[in-house]
């Protein structure tokens, strides 16, 4: 299965290697009874009751004792386990992957039915930023200088590609669906926050919010730290925000139903494949998914090779600045972070509604990867209006869920660690720094524009003066310059201009 | 072939109570304290002090402080010390770390202050850094983890190394430097280092053994020497020939089975004054039952050897003792030196018997 092999997060210096085999084996905590079923009947079932836990019933066990029934602890599976993984635990994952293919496309847009007709079904794609940032890194590095290629650039040249070549009716960039995410962020923020004030010191599981657009966190924090669900943001990711708008706003206006439309995404990550194949955005109604098929930034490298076209040639018009033709703004900036702004976009909020003036203040921890940001009150004895963090990579994400865990009282792990400690961590007196209320978690080290699906570095990776290995920053750097290139020459200034104000 | 060895090893103590096999050692740095482990999820601290009885006799005294049940679900695989010898860390196939602190000087209770979460297997092996400030495990999960000491029983993740491509057996910190060793049944072990403005990353690897290497051990002081111990049955002896770069300069063999655990302490002061194993004594135990204790010495350096030449010329080595069935038929799992001075001659085992001994080395005259 090409998953495993193209489903690495390679070149992060603190990910992961993957392996062939299925290293999480099944464990069978019951001892194998005597007694012989027939050949293939299943021994056990298992059952679950209304509050989720799981049991395994044992037709055999239920007549020896009343209560048959054992309670299953529960399988941890991590990222590593999963990523690291061909041979899928649940065989569905994978087939869903083979759905998520550039070949899938391909045979799509050759068996769809002949426009006009009623099975003709509108095939739209939608790409995300970060994915135009790396493709125009790689055409500048490939070009002198004063040949610079900025997303929007590429933006106008796949337009042509994917419909002159390859047939695809509309093409979008992500970033409305972004902003629109963005907003409802900040509204499911405020919401919590107004919770958690309500209820004081028996709030639970309201703040920190954590952000929810990275499935790859999603990911590891639903197989191995379901403590911290409860604080994942109930928001859509961009691109799940894009399905919607794509399939239930712009398609009635095409005069199609959902399942009338065929919507691919191009991603800076694999993992968006599944985001895109989970249940929540399956509509039943009309048996389609919001997103039929995610890409990554390679595989629609690859597809632009395939194909014979060259992304390094202008086409016309590449530079004007604005284009709403295809009835979505185009390229909606967001300054913060390559990974989409969403810490940012909830502090703009604050400092823009909080009563008078308040002022931000950075602290990186340990590495750019880690960034807390405080907003305080500018008068004497100011109050900590906001705590904030940016925390990327897996390293930095075990520290954020220690001490989320930690500073919530949720235990964090499995029951075993949590007897062990009798000395319970009770918080000094005086202690009151302030507890995060929302984090920007993103599973790979450098956010996405660092995503497993981006183009690889032409070149081998370099070598330092010891022959030691320096990992792929420099690219990740080149990626993260591109995505900010607006064209206009003034990139670095309007990164950090509040998005509000303009 | 024993008659021939200079010196033996006399049997100080045998502190039974592990209900399962002994697992491994850890000699307290600062206290008279032994910790042993084992796969009933225990730890068991003894205390030692001169056999008040017997003036003439020297002999140390043994006896069982407290044991720890540590709530760990399964078997407590490794033990280690702080440096300040007022943390002990315990490392268990329930693939969680425990971190224990007494409340008091005079409390009795070993408390849990801290569990360090993050493998998803059996954690293998831990030990903390000569300053303190840093604690290394590893897992069958392949991973080595990194994780910075903060006050209050607080830790962070700084670093999770996935080098390995199999199960890692061992972690051990240079004595000096800030260098993590990491052994592994992929045969092979690995350095690392921390690059000041990024990570940690693996520097080099070191490739010989032909098969496990289970345990790691830093000759002690400004340490240009690192043992591995291996199921091929040898024990190999890495020579830093340059600021990063080491290569096996000797072989010792003479067990018959894996070599599950190797030690690398400072000789007697009695022996380093006649200038003889100025680089340390070397035990090495495994599968056969066998203790082999080996002395090296410095190479004599060849003045006209240029230093800018790498100098892998293997250090002086001699058999010394060598204890049969140290455990009876069952398996050592575990030789560990006491680190403290005035104390290294003594030597502790652990075995599949559940036992724990401690050894002196004396000579055979």
């Amino acid at each position: 299965m090409a998953f495993s092999g193209a489903l690495t997060l390679t070149d992060l210096n603190d990910f992961i290697n993957p392996s062939q085999a299925c290293i999480k084996p099944v464990e069978q905590k019951d001892a194998p009874r005597s007694q012989e079923k027939e050949a293939g009947a299943a021994l056990t079932e298992i059952m679950i009751d209304s509050s989720g836990t799981y049991y395994e019933v044992s037709s055999l066990v239920a007549k020896e004792s009343p209560t048959g029934n054992t309670k299953l602890a529960q399988a941890h599976i991590s990222l590593n386990d999963c990523l690291a993984c061909s041979g899928c635990i649940t065989s569905a994952e994978s087939v869903l992957i083979t759905l998520q293919s550039h070949t899938e496309v391909l045979n799509f847009l050759a068996s769809n039915a002949e426009a006009r007709t009623s099975e003709h079904k509108i095939p739209v794609v939608s790409i995300a930023p970060q994915s135009l940032a790396s493709l125009a890194a790689s055409l500048s590095s490939t070009s002198c200088i004063d040949r610079r290629v900025t997303p929007r650039q590429v933006l106008r040249r796949l337009k042509v590609f994917c419909k002159d070549v390859l047939g695809f009716a509309h093409v979008f960039d992500t970033t409305f669906a972004r902003e629109l995410a963005l907003r409802e962020h900040v509204k499911e923020f405020l919401e919590r926050k107004e919770a958690a004030e309500k209820q004081g010191e028996a709030a639970e599981g309201q703040l920190p919010m954590l952000a929810s657009a990275c499935p790859g966190w999603i990911c590891y924090a639903e197989k191995a730290h379901s403590e911290m669900l409860p604080f994942i943001a109930k928001t859509k990711s961009p691109q799940q925000v894009m399905g919607t708008l794509v399939k239930s706003w712009m398609g009635p206006r095409w005069g199609k139903t959902p399942d009338g439309v065929y919507h691919v995404t191009v991603m800076p990550c694999y993992d968006k494949k599944l985001e895109a194949s989970r249940k929540d955005f399956y509509d039943e109604l009309y048996a389609t998914r919001d997103v039929d098929c995610v890409i990554t930034t390679g595989e629609l490298e690859m597809m632009i090779r395939e194909k014979g076209w060259d992304l390094s040639a202008p086409v016309p018009g590449e530079l004007e600045m604005s284009d709403a033709s295809e009835g979505l703004p185009e390229l909606v900036r967001h300054p913060g972070t390559s990974s989409g702004s969403y810490l940012q976009s909830i502090m703009e909020h604050i400092e823009r509604t909080w009563e008078g003036p308040v002022s931000v203040s950075v602290k990186m921890i340990r590495n750019s990867d880690y960034e807390e940001y405080t907003i305080t009150e500018d008068k004497e004895g100011g109050k900590v209006v906001f705590k904030g963090a940016k925390c990327y990579g897996f390293r930095n994400l075990q520290n954020i869920v220690r001490k989320v865990g930690k500073e919530r009282g949720v235990r964090t792990g499995a029951g075993a660690a949590g007897r062990m400690m009798r000395r319970t961590a009770v918080a000094k007196k005086g202690d009151v720094e302030k507890k995060y209320d929302y984090v920007e978690v993103m599973a790979c080290p450098g956010g996405c524009v660092n995503g497993g699906g981006q183009l690889k570095g032409a070149k081998e990776e370099e070598k330092g003066a010891d022959g030691v290995k320096w990992g792929s920053k420099e690219l990740t750097g080149k990626v993260e310059e591109a995505y900010w290139d607006g064209g206009d020459g003034d990139s670095r200034e309007w990164r950090w201009q509040r998005r509000w104000d303009v | 072939m024993d008659v021939d060895l200079p010196y033996r090893l006399v049997p100080v103590a045998d502190l039974p109570g592990h209900d399962d096999r002994a697992w491994h050692l850890a000699w307290n740095p600062t206290k008279t304290i032994l910790a042993s482990c084992s796969a009933d999820k225990t730890v068991r601290l003894y205390s030692y002090s001169p056999s008040t009885n017997t003036a003439e006799n020297p002999e140390l005294a043994f006896k069982f402080l407290t044991s720890i049940p540590t709530g760990h679900t399964k078997t407590v695989r490794s033990v280690a010390w702080s440096p300040s010898g007022q943390t002990l860390a315990t490392g268990s196939f329930d693939s969680n770390i425990g971190i224990w602190e007494k409340d008091g000087e005079d409390a009795d209770e070993w408390e849990c202050v801290s569990t360090l979460e993050g493998h998803e297997t059996e954690c293998k092996s831990i030990e903390y850094s000569s300053s303190g400030s840093l604690l290394a495990s590893c897992s069958r999960d392949k991973t080595v983890w990194i994780w910075e000491v903060h006050p209050e029983g607080d830790f962070e993740t700084i670093s999770v190394l996935m080098e390995h491509t199999q199960d890692v057996k061992c972690v051990a910190w240079h004595p000096e430097e800030e260098i993590l060793a990491s052994a592994s049944y992929d045969d092979t072990i690995k350095l690392y280092i921390e690059d000041p403005s990024d990570d940690w990353y693996c520097f080099s690897t070191l490739t010989g053994h032909a098969s496990t290497v289970w345990a790691l051990a830093w000759s002690p002081g400004t340490s240009s020497y690192l043992a591995s111990a291996s199921d091929d049955k040898t024990v190999r002896i890495w020579k830093r020939v340059a600021q990063h770069k080491w290569e096996c300069v000797l072989v010792l063999g003479g067990h018959d089975r894996s070599v599950y655990s190797i030690s690398w302490g400072k000789a007697p002061k009695s022996r380093r004054s006649s200038g003889l194993g100025d680089l340390g004594w070397l035990a090495s135990a495994g599968g056969d039952g066998t203790v082999l204790i080996w002395e090296l010495s410095e190479p004599k350096s060849l003045e006209d050897s240029s230093p800018s030449k790498p100098d892998s010329t293997p250090p002086k080595h001699k058999l010394i003792a060598s204890l049969p069935s140290a455990h009876g038929v069952y398996d050592v799992n575990s030789a560990v030196w006491n680190p403290r001075p005035g104390y290294e001659d003594l030597l502790a085992t652990a075995g599949d018997d559940g036992h724990a001994r401690v050894w002196r080395v004396v000579p055979s005259a």
